[in-house]
């Protein structure tokens, strides 16, 4: 077990070390000079070498990279081109906003795609061709869309929740659950169908092993069978997949939090593209490389429990 | 191509998927307007007959805007599948078809890039590069490229062990061509799929990426820009997020659907098509019961049982016409080869038929109760309670994820009120007279840390859990090396002696049935074919007294019954025949040596040749009359 974490975070290191050197090295390949592109056309050249300096602009990629890595390994990721701040001030901002919104997408998303994939594999006929359909309807559907229609039914129409915008769970637990409703469920809503069909498929062929049977010969009454032994063995390949649609979801929240106009890492990603504000979109990419690495390891404890042959060697 | 032609969804998705694509490469030629053509007295009408598809916030036609918008979209997609083919597809053959080091390196990137978010980083490249939409894109296609290469790596390594693919190797061929050849063409279909599934992420993503503002500059139309155009101005016309959600929503569909049709179709080839599994048991056959009685005394009796299997929409039996009695503390043997029925009679008993089987005819009573076909609590008392069933691999028995000690407790309290503490003491007691070592180190182990003998003693001792009267064990002995065989027997005599358990002990093994039994049941093609007491078939003077040409052949087949010296072991000629495929005559004329012209005339009963003895072979057919129908 803890040789598979320890594993698992030695992986991370250098997974860590590619999305921060590529946001780098893309950085620092980009054409003309930063700070023309930070102080725009009316500066004078000796204006322009002179903030390069200052900024560092002026050494190679490797060095710089090494004193970039340096501050980031003292939790300072730079300062804004835009707002002037900390990076890491401004992005710590949004990072609850996210968290809650991918927590609550992934706990939807394991909870109803399991219980409808049970159900499915335990049903078939009907309920799995109606699994199928659905699934792939939520394949086809861009999560933006699904959200613009959302907000649009239960927000701008029936008047249900708000429509945009975000209320921390300090000031408000209501307005804050009522908040993130939309954002969720447009969230789960692709990646619960998925799961529901791998927990199908995954709780068919459990259900077909010998030891299910050998269970059935115990006397052991059917829910139970389902509910303590084949539930568990089923859920091994549907948790891997879990860190594969977290990965996903990252990438959702981008697009949902826009729609949904929420204060997140997402929306601030999207901000510094528009205004070029390279600081703060490489610590946007590192926090969500972070959020990788910490929710892979998750996915391992989870496996580890799960599965016992996986705690040994 | 005939094939997916037969599949009407991915017909129709390929069928729609083209015609979108003509559509928007023709859009000069079909689009009604020009796309940029505004007109705000017409602005945000909906569908109707000067514009199909009604106009949007400028008055343009949305009909004509989605066939040019759907030119960039549909582009992109095309070059993010050529980035992502033309690098995932050379690397995954190379590292599943080289493997070693160079395996071992694609897999740590692999793993590595799996774990990048992929939306973010292409923002980080287009924050790079100034917006520029095709670096974005490329960038896209490499972030897809993980997933692909380890689809792709482990297609190639599951055709790389195939054996034409190592005879090339062997004779010589050059590994590029054989990857070229050989490999490449098998993996037409997946390749094909994923393509499908790399466009569609694309296209959604893309449209994204628009809706987001990073796409076609305004006023050049895209599917995804109308989106985030028609959803400024939901309030007035929802029509317009229909239309423009709709399209990228058909395409991925299509994409999809086509992606899943061709995985049915080529993956399913190759694996064999997946039985469909039936969870519960299906509904119970209209049972016709056969007019004699279980003779008195039998705690066990089958009654011209009929199991049958659904092939081709037929019914074909498996186990044909069988009737067995096992008496209290009776061990019984029964005997034949693989494909003879003997393993469905068995489950039949206990009711967990398997692969679709059902009975179709016949009666199992115990101990004077019709248990045919039971289900639901009954079923679950029977189970365990009165009738253990050992299955055939004792490690596949046990749920991998479950200690032992609570999965016994479990099955002690499904048949007795008891404490769960009450139900931990009974355990250890079960696996104590399983004759198991350390009884409490073996209850907290997971079924992986047990050797193959342990678990067979665990089976053992998880059979006697409920406390049943029966015991049915099928192939107890067939998993294990032959020291723990012979440990196995010993145990499970012992039991029988001290318990006066019943045992059903289903073997291809003349000596677990020499050794345990007290009556052997000969079983060929589905049927009963001789049933007489284990001493009077079984040691060399009494070969000959088989009544049975195959019981004579099955004997003499078995190592341990050869006499001494004898170098080769006669081995019967042909094989048995499948179910669907015997004859209606004897069962065993077309492979037996004694076959005579009156062996081929119609069904064989089974008949009273002496005491306690009974035989389906028209030679040893004397005066005796038939027992059980034909």
């Amino acid at each position: 077990m803890w040789w598979l974490i320890g594993r698992r975070l030695i992986l991370a290191i250098p997974l860590l070390f590619i999305v921060s050197f590529l946001s780098f090295a893309l950085v620092a390949l980009t054409p003309g000079d930063p700070a023309v592109s930070i102080l725009g056309s009316y500066a004078t050249p000796a204006q322009d070498a002179a903030l390069d300096r200052q900024l560092g602009f002026n050494q190679p990629v490797l060095v710089q990279y090494g004193h970039w890595l340096a501050r980031v390994l003292h939790g300072n990721l730079g300062t804004s081109l835009s707002s002037a701040q900390a990076v890491t001030t401004e992005l710590n901002s949004g990072l609850g906003v996210t968290l809650c919104l991918v927590i609550g997408a992934t706990l939807v998303t394991a909870a109803g795609g399991v219980a409808l994939g049970t159900l499915s594999a335990i049903r078939g006929g009907a309920v799995g061709r109606a699994t199928d359909a659905v699934a792939m309807l939520g394949f086809a559907i861009p999560a933006f869309w699904l959200g613009l229609v959302l907000r649009d039914l239960f927000a701008v129409r029936w008047h249900l929740v708000p429509a945009t915008g975000y209320e921390p769970f300090t000031q408000s637990p209501g307005g804050w659950f009522r908040s993130l409703i939309l954002p969720v469920a447009t969230l789960a809503a692709a990646g619960m169908t998925g799961i529901a069909k791998q927990t199908r498929d995954s709780m068919r062929d459990t259900l077909a092993r010998d030891y299910v049977d050998a269970l059935r010969a115990d006397g052991v009454p059917e829910w139970r069978i389902i509910t303590r032994h084949a539930l568990r063995n089923a859920a091994i390949p549907v948790v891997t997949m879990l860190g594969t649609f977290f990965v996903g979801l990252l990438g959702g929240t981008v697009l949902v939090e826009s729609v949904f106009a929420l204060p997140g890492l997402g929306s601030m990603a999207v901000t510094a593209t528009t205004e070029h504000d390279l600081p703060v979109i490489v610590g946007a990419a590192v926090y969500f490389a972070v959020g990788v690495v910490l929710v892979n390891l998750l996915v391992d404890v989870i496996y580890g429990w799960l599965d016992p042959r996986a705690r040994v060697t | 191509m005939t094939a997916l032609l037969r599949r009407p969804a991915g017909a129709a998705a390929l069928i729609v998927l083209l015609l979108i694509i003509l559509a928007c490469a023709a859009a000069p030629w079909l689009a009604p307007y020009h796309p940029d053509t505004a007109n705000l007295n017409d602005a945000l009408a909906g569908p109707g007959a000067a514009h199909w598809l009604g106009t949007d916030e400028l008055g343009r036609d949305i009909l004509s805007r989605l066939l040019y918008g759907g030119r960039p979209a549909l582009l992109s997609s095309l070059l993010v599948v050529a980035v992502t083919l033309g690098i995932g597809v050379p690397a995954g053959l190379l590292a599943g078809f080289l493997g070693g080091w160079a395996d071992r390196l694609t897999m740590q990137l692999v793993d590595v890039g799996l774990a990048l978010p992929a939306m973010v980083i292409v923002l980080v490249v287009l924050s790079v590069f100034g917006g520029k939409l095709t670096i974005a894109l490329i960038a896209l296609g490499i972030l897809l490229v993980p997933p692909l290469v380890r689809i792709v790596r482990s297609a190639a390594l599951a055709v790389r062990s195939e054996l034409y693919v190592d005879a090339a190797r062997v004779s010589g061929v050059p590994p590029a061509r054989i990857v070229f050849r050989h490999v490449l063409p098998r993996l037409r279909g997946t390749i094909l799929v994923q393509a499908s599934i790399v466009a569609a992420l694309s296209l959604l993503f893309t449209t994204g990426l628009a809706y987001l503002g990073f796409g076609a500059t305004p006023p050049n139309p895209s599917w995804g820009s109308m989106t985030a155009e028609a959803s400024q101005t939901l309030a007035q016309s929802p029509w317009l997020l229909v239309a423009s959600g709709g399209i990228i929503g058909l395409t991925v569909l299509c994409l999809g659907l086509f992606a899943d049709t061709v995985r049915d179709l080529t993956v399913a080839r190759w694996t064999g098509e997946q039985s469909s599994v039936r969870i519960f048991a299906p509904p119970r056959a209209k049972i016709r019961t056969p007019a004699d009685e279980a003779p008195a005394g039998a705690l066990l009796s089958v009654r011209g049982l009929t199991v049958t299997i659904q092939q081709n929409a037929r019914a074909v039996p498996v186990v044909q016409d069988v009737s067995l009695d096992i008496r209290a503390g009776e061990t019984v043997g029964l005997v034949g080869e693989s494909g003879s029925g003997k393993t469905s009679v068995a489950r039949s008993v206990i009711g967990l038929l398997r692969g679709g089987a059902r009975i179709e005819a016949g009666r199992i009573v115990f101990d004077g109760v019709d248990v045919t076909g039971l289900t639901g609590a009954a079923a679950r008392r029977l189970r365990g309670g009165q009738i253990a069933f050992i299955a055939q691999e004792p490690m596949a028995a046990l749920d991998p994820t479950c200690r032992i000690g609570p999965l016994l407790a479990q099955a002690v309290r499904c048949h007795q009120q008891v404490s769960a503490r009450e139900a931990r003491q009974q355990v250890l007691d079960l696996l104590r007279q399983a004759q198991l070592p350390d009884p409490e180190r073996v209850a907290r182990c997971y079924p992986h840390q047990l050797s193959g003998g342990m678990a067979q003693r665990v089976a053992v001792a998880r059979a006697l859990a409920g406390r049943p009267r029966l015991l049915i064990a099928d192939e107890p002995t067939a998993a294990l090396d032959v020291t723990v065989q012979a440990e196995i027997i010993a145990l499970l005599r012992g039991l029988q002696e001290q318990t006066g358990l019943a045992i059903l002990v289903v073997s291809h093994d003349w000596g677990v049935v020499a050794e345990l039994c007290h009556r052997a049941v000969v079983m060929y093609a589905g049927q009963v074919v001789e049933e007489a007491p284990v001493t009077e078939l079984i040691g060399a003077p009494n070969h000959g007294r088989a009544a049975h040409p195959y019981t004579r052949l099955l004997l003499a087949a078995n190592p341990a019954q050869a006499p001494d010296g004898a170098t080769e072991l006669p081995v019967i000629p042909g094989t048995i025949p499948a179910p669907g495929e015997w004859p209606a005559a004897c069962h065993f004329s077309p492979r037996c040596p004694q076959a005579a012209t009156s062996c081929t005339v119609g069904p064989v009963p089974l008949h009273d040749i002496a005491a306690a003895r009974r035989s389906r072979c028209v030679l040893s057919a004397g005066a005796a009359e038939p027992v059980g129908q034909p």
